[in-house]
């Protein structure tokens, strides 16, 4: 039936990861890696740390006028590193630090197909557009030149695609380069080397050396005969492929060069090259005045990670993309003020090139506005919630289990929200969370999965339920992301196992879309659902995405035979046999008399006592009042004697059972009349034990809880 | 016996004024490093500072501070009393040039001293051979957190919890023999965690594996222990105020404790359960404590008379201790000159002279090679583990070396310190599975992490990582082998270019000791040490006059004020200028298996 399926048990470890998300993420929520100009269509792409690709209408110049988005593409898991369209706009490719690239079609906005060749981020496109070829590269070292015009005509039937691979790259590699007509490739690296080959035979040519820092932006002149390169050394080179040497090093930039592009208009050099990175300047380069005079184009306030030129014949405007989330569009100086700079005296222009000179432009004559990226979060104790503050300084709490935002505080102090929620909770640890995307990303791993079990009546919102049924917030949680899933509706084991009591209270909620005969089975549970836009990625451990979907898309026939072959053994345990690994942790110990009470400790009160790690101290309590303090004499007594031979009682005999009390009641009275103490703490009958172990007992020995009666 | 065998065999070569020390089974890496400490005055010297403090301590209060845990410190600075006044008798039968006096000992026998040391370590338990470097590590150690009872490392960075904590979870956590038992997070016994330590090992995927700067660097758990050794101080003072008798060692006393109160970080929440105490708990706690702040607590103690007549001479405890271990006249010459700094030293002391002659400061940077954010993270060394070439592959370079397509250079195969240092501190990449967190992406990261030195110490050790690991395709093990390949050290050396601050600190070092492993395996073999004596042009005068047909022979030595010795556990040679030359150059004769292994420089002027 599931025939990968010890496949997925040998391979790596394959986590359950989620994003709390809007339905639809209108605007780019992270910095923005990669930026490319359809002027045909007016459209701007963008390719952003928030994994999304979101098309732009560049045509509404006005702000005001009308949204300028158009669309979101999805399907990448990671941040989007480089987008690069092709086929006079019909397909897009994409590349992530997902390690796949995609191959899109960008007028219909689906993802056509999925290349898994590489192992690491891919960071880097290159374009030879005469040949419609597109090499990507990455941290793994490799790069694969692909045919365009094979890759759209990829079917499920025939889809195998070959490629060439170019090896010889001795470290990661940061940008990739190629002239149009496809006969020259270059990569920057760590190895702050630049490699050149020959894409056609894929021979090395050769070696450039002279960057002393990682080079992160590479250009190509048509012909294949000079190259210009960004390094993090913070210059920019030009150099002679023929003569293998460099011609000129422009010291423009305060720091590390990250992106360079310009428009040529000869096949054999450059032009007007604009240049940008880390020190957030624009700056415009001359190439074709012997010393490469430049101008300050703008400034950005943040790091700027891609540059794009956009106008019809002659660049207009420059598309600038930061590790902000806006895109701001910045006009150029016209052809016509370059005659200015050639009339110029050399000496006048290095006194303008190391002057604090102005930018060209003070404001950007448009911008695509960008959303807020979360940047700090707190999961709070009852590690359900979690606090978050974005770059707008709101702080807004979520809810983990629902996957949503619940609360949206404001621009309120952080801190103080966090030191308001704290309680005193123990709930272990069971999910974590990154935010590479300014998203939430929730992960679920088996190992801790399943640590945190709670009874119902202590989770808010879950009161009305059975009030002793225990739950597992990882259990639930899974069973809310794969509910649309055909398989988990059907029934396949009738086991009753610990979680019996959830097959009791698990309702039929969910449609059961399948048509098998079969008995129904659980299908989500009963106490929420999560969003039916929630993407659900499964991935190797901190590794490869294998397989992305929406949750309410695990209904579909394609999905559900990916689903059957990535879903890892332990979910399906969960999901679909409806067991959970995970045990009851139980906690032993020791009640005894407080030394202030009075009472004298009797050899049956030094017993241990083992319980869920969940009991409440308000039932530790009614344990003390009923088997203890009312039992009176003789139940001491009897249970004295028994004590003599504590050691061949089963396991931790004596217990306090949480089992469901018919006179509730007594819980409130029992509080006015009972004192528990762990040290020199009082504890409260709300807390449970392994609160009261973590937080207050804070050792590793079986925990002393003392008693006394209240006066 | 074995040893008296080679003794008669001894007779026959010239009596030189240096002492070896006998091997006792397998234990030349022990001899070795015993021999290479005796040469380094600063050591000696501060050893015996703080063995006659900590004497003066437990002599005030035989019931609750015993001295059973300075051991090894009390009996290595027997052993070097011993060497001394042995090479005083070599010297007084040379000088004198008669017949009467008797053979004297040409080695001594380390018996005591190894008994305690293997009973601190139980690594050394059995008589197998070691590593030189480990055995080094041991004996600091042993010094360093015995020197005084309430050192605590001088970097304060460790101190947070937290950041311990860090230190265990992010890096491994060697259980290697050395610590006795594992860092205790548990705060609520300090009394029974006597000496935590911590060792620090990097990542084992990094460039570093397995011998990082910080290997096996031991540091204090300082909540823990300071809180413990509070506790001893102050019982110590109380039994002391009761006994009129011991007016005379109280200002020294209280030099100590006002150290050790000052230094002591704050405390876990019950530092003291004596009741006595409790005021003086409390406040401890509090960094700055000073003098003021103690009277205080004695006063409302009723202490007051113990506090208030305090000038009283200082000596009368030295001679005391003088009485009981000077035995011979050199031996209390040579007592005299190591105690008198104690009476001008003794409040100007650090805490822990091992940190102060051995450890130095190194700074880690990371580089975010996608934002290009620095981190900067400094922490102590002792040791700098160096890589040597392997002669055999070129292409092993470093990640610098842009060169690495076309095969190096003849000249370049053989490594020297310079070539190692660069590539010590050159940019080791994080990338594959080794990525870097960084902050400012929030992600996992490829980043470049290189180490400069921010604080240089008195004594430099280098370490040369003569191993290289490789897997056994027939067995499916790795093998590691040794890397026989020559490597050239130089006498003198500048660390400028490698240290944070090129303005600052003193860079210069002089090389004073090499410990040399001869063997082609890296599981046995033999070690001796060269060692450079420039405090005994005296001796070596009088040794001159006495073997005539030597003069012409050592002049030469005498001349550059400094002499070049081969200790070979019982047996020492002086090397003359050629050979020493020769070896530092990589060239030792005959013994083609003889590769240094540690180097020693001094700090110089």
């Amino acid at each position: 039936m599931h025939p990968r399926r010890d496949l997925a048990a040998s391979r790596k470890k394959i986590q359950v990861s989620y994003v709390i998300r809007d339905v639809v993420e209108k605007y780019n929520r992270s910095g923005v890696n990669a930026l490319q100009v359809d002027p045909t269509n007016n459209r701007l792409y963008t390719g952003g740390r928030d994994s999304i690709i979101r098309v732009w209408n560049t045509e509404s110049k006005n702000q005001q006028e009308a949204d300028p988005y158009v669309a979101s593409m999805e399907h990448h898991t990671d941040w989007v590193n480089d987008i690069v369209l092709c086929c006079n706009g019909r397909t897009l490719i994409s590349a992530s630090s997902d390690t796949t690239v995609k191959v899109w079609n960008a007028h219909r906005k689906f993802c056509m197909s999925t290349l898994r060749t590489h192992k690491d981020y891919v960071r880097s496109l290159a374009y030879a557009r005469d040949k419609e070829h597109v090499a990507s590269a990455g941290l793994d070292r490799q790069i694969f030149i692909w045919d365009v015009n094979t890759l759209t005509s990829l079917t499920t039937t025939h889809n195998t695609v070959t490629t060439s691979n170019v090896s010889g790259c001795k470290n990661s590699i940061y940008s990739v380069a190629m002239n149009d007509p496809g006969t020259v490739l270059a990569a920057g690296s760590t190895e702050r080397v630049i490699r050149v080959w020959d894409p056609r035979t894929c021979e090395k040519r050769m070696k450039l050396k002279g960057h002393t820092d990682n080079v992160k932006a590479l250009l190509i002149t048509r012909d294949g005969t000079h190259l210009l390169s960004g390094s993090s050394d913070g210059t920019i080179k030009l150099w002679s492929l023929g003569q293998q040497r460099c011609l000129a090093t422009l010291p423009i930039h305060r720091e590390g060069v990250w992106t360079l592009t310009t428009v040529f208009d000869s096949p054999s050099s450059f032009g007007c090259v604009y240049s940008s990175g880390r020190d957030g300047r624009v700056m415009c380069s001359d190439f074709r005045h012997p010393d490469c005079n430049s101008y300050v184009v703008c400034e950005e306030s943040a790091p700027v990670l891609r540059l794009q030129l956009d106008g019809k014949s002659t660049p207009e405007r420059i598309y600038c993309a930061t590790t902000n989330s806006s895109v701001h569009s910045w006009p150029v100086k016209p052809e016509s003020d370059k005659v200015d700079v050639e009339n110029m005296e050399g000496s006048e222009i290095q006194d303008r090139l190391f002057d604090d000179e102005k930018p060209y432009s003070e404001k950007p004559c448009y911008s695509i506005p960008g959303a807020a990226c979360i940047t700090q979060y707190k999961v709070l104790s009852d590690k359900r919630h979690i606090l978050t503050q974005d770059t707008h300084n709101r702080v807004v709490l979520w809810d983990v289990l629902m996957a949503k935002a619940v609360e949206d505080l404001g621009c309120v102090d952080f801190d103080v929200e966090v030191k308001n929620r704290e309680k005193i909770l123990y709930v272990p640890n069971w999910f974590s969370v990154d935010l590479k995307l300014g998203l939430l990303s929730i992960h679920l791993e088996e190992r801790e999965c399943f640590s945190a079990w709670m009874t119902a009546r202590d989770v808010p919102g879950f009161e009305e339920s059975d009030p002793v049924t225990k739950i597992n917030y990882g259990g639930l949680l899974l069973r809310a992301l794969l509910e649309h899933w055909p398989e988990t509706h059907v029934l396949r084991d009738e086991k009753s196992t610990e979680s019996d009591d959830m097959d009791e209270s698990s309702s039929q909620s969910s449609p059961s879309k399948s048509s098998l005969p079969r008995k129904p089975g659980p299908g989500g549970n009963p106490f929420f659902k999560v969003p039916r836009h929630t993407p659900v990625i499964f991935s190797e451990s901190g590794g490869r995405t294998l397989f992305r979907l929406l949750c309410e898309d695990a209904a579909g026939k394609t999905e559900g035979v990916s689903l059957r072959e990535t879903v890892p053994q332990w979910v399906v345990q969960t999901v679909v046999e409806n067991r959970i690994p995970a045990p009851f942790v139980k906690l032993s110990f020791f009640l005894q008399p407080h030394p202030s009470s009075g009472i004298k400790a009797t050899k049956n009160t030094n017993n241990k006592l083992l319980a869920n790690d969940m009991l409440t101290i308000g039932k530790v309590m009614e344990h003390v009042h009923e088997k203890i303090i009312c039992a009176g004499d003789d139940a001491s007594q009897s249970s004295g004697n028994g004590g003599s031979g504590q050691g061949d009682k089963s396991d931790g005999e004596p217990s306090v059972s949480d089992s469901s009390d018919p006179h509730k009641d007594t819980t409130t009275s029992v509080e006015n009349k009972v004192e528990l103490f762990c040290g020199e703490q009082s504890l409260e009958p709300e807390w449970n034990l392994r609160t009261v172990k973590h937080l207050i007992w804070r050792s590793g020995n079986d925990m002393i809880l003392q008693y006394r009666l209240k006066t | 016996m074995v040893v008296e065998l080679e003794n008669h065999e001894e007779t026959s070569l010239p009596l030189i004024p240096y002492v070896g020390i006998q091997n006792m089974g397998n234990t030349c890496y022990l001899n070795s490093v015993l021999q290479v400490l005796f040469y380094c005055p600063e050591f000696v010297q501060r050893l015996r500072q703080t063995r006659l403090k900590i004497q003066e301590v437990c002599e005030r209060d035989q019931t609750n501070f015993s001295d059973e845990k300075f051991n090894i410190l009390k009996e290595l600075d027997l052993l070097y009393t011993d060497m001394n006044s042995s090479r005083n008798k070599i010297v007084q039968k040379l000088s004198n040039n008669s017949q009467e006096l008797p053979e004297p000992a040409r080695s001594v026998r380390p018996t005591k001293f190894m008994e305690h040391f293997r009973n601190e370590n139980p690594l050394f338990e059995a008589y197998t051979q070691q590593d030189a470097q480990e055995c080094l590590h041991c004996i600091l150690n042993a010094c360093g957190n015995q020197s005084l009872p309430c050192s605590q490392p001088k970097n304060t960075e460790w101190h947070e919890k937290g950041q311990v904590q860090k230190m265990c979870g992010g890096r491994k956590l060697q259980s290697a023999t050395v610590m006795k038992t594992s860092i205790s997070q548990n705060p609520k016994d300090p009394s029974t965690s006597k000496h935590k330590k911590i060792i620090l090992k990097r990542p084992p995927a990094s460039k570093y594996a397995s011998t990082s700067p910080s290997k096996s660097l031991e540091l204090l758990s300082s909540s823990v222990v300071s809180a413990g050794c509070l506790k001893h101080l102050k019982r110590k003072r109380i039994v002391s105020s009761n006994e009129p008798n011991c007016d005379a060692n109280k200002e020294n006393v209280f030099g100590v404790s006002r150290e050790s109160i000052s230094t002591s970080e704050p405390p876990s929440k019950k530092p003291c359960t004596s009741q006595d105490l409790l005021p003086s708990s409390k406040n401890a706690g509090t960094k700055g404590l000073n003098i003021k702040g103690l009277k205080g607590i004695f006063a409302k103690k009723k202490y007051t008379l113990w506090i208030n007549s305090s000038k009283k001479p200082t000596g009368q405890p030295l001679k005391a201790i003088c009485k009981k271990t000077v035995e011979s006249q050199a031996k209390a010459k040579y007592s005299k000159i190591c105690t008198q700094p104690v009476k001008t030293n003794a409040s100007s002391d650090k805490d822990n002279f091992i940190q102060d002659l051995f450890y130095g400061q190194a700074l880690t940077t990371i580089k975010c090679f996608e934002c290009e954010t620095e981190v900067h993270r400094s922490e102590p060394f002792q040791d700098i583990s160096l890589p040597v070439k392997a002669s055999t592959t070129s292409d092993d370079l470093g990640p610098h070396d842009l060169t690495n397509d076309v095969p190096t250079e003849h000249e370049d195969l053989s490594g020297d310190l310079s070539w190692a240092l660069s590539e010590y501190a050159a940019q080791d990449i994080l990338d594959g599975e080794n990525k870097y967190y960084c902050n400012a992406c929030c992600r996992l990261t490829e980043g470049g992490q290189s180490v400069r030195f921010k604080q240089l110490p008195p004594v430099l050790t280098f370490h040369l990582k003569r191993f290289s690991t490789s897997l056994d395709t027939c067995n499916f093990k790795t093998t590691v082998s040794k890397i026989t390949s020559c490597f050239k050290i130089p006498p003198k050396i500048d660390l400028k270019q490698w240290c944070v601050d090129s303005s600052g600190d003193e860079t210069n070092y002089e090389l004073f000791a090499i410990i040399i492993h001869s063997g082609s395996t890296i599981t046995g073999g033999h070690y001796l040490s060269f060692i450079k004596d420039t405090q005994s042009g005296l001796l070596l005068y009088l040794w001159c006059i006495y073997i005539e047909f030597f003069v012409q022979y050592m002049f030469g030595l005498v001349e550059s004020d400094e002499t070049w010795l081969e200790m070979d556990d019982e047996d020492v040679k002086v090397l003359n200028n050629e050979a020493i030359q020769r070896a530092l150059a990589g060239d030792f004769d005959n013994f083609f298996t003889r590769t240094p292994y540690l180097l020693f420089y001094h700090k110089t002027k």
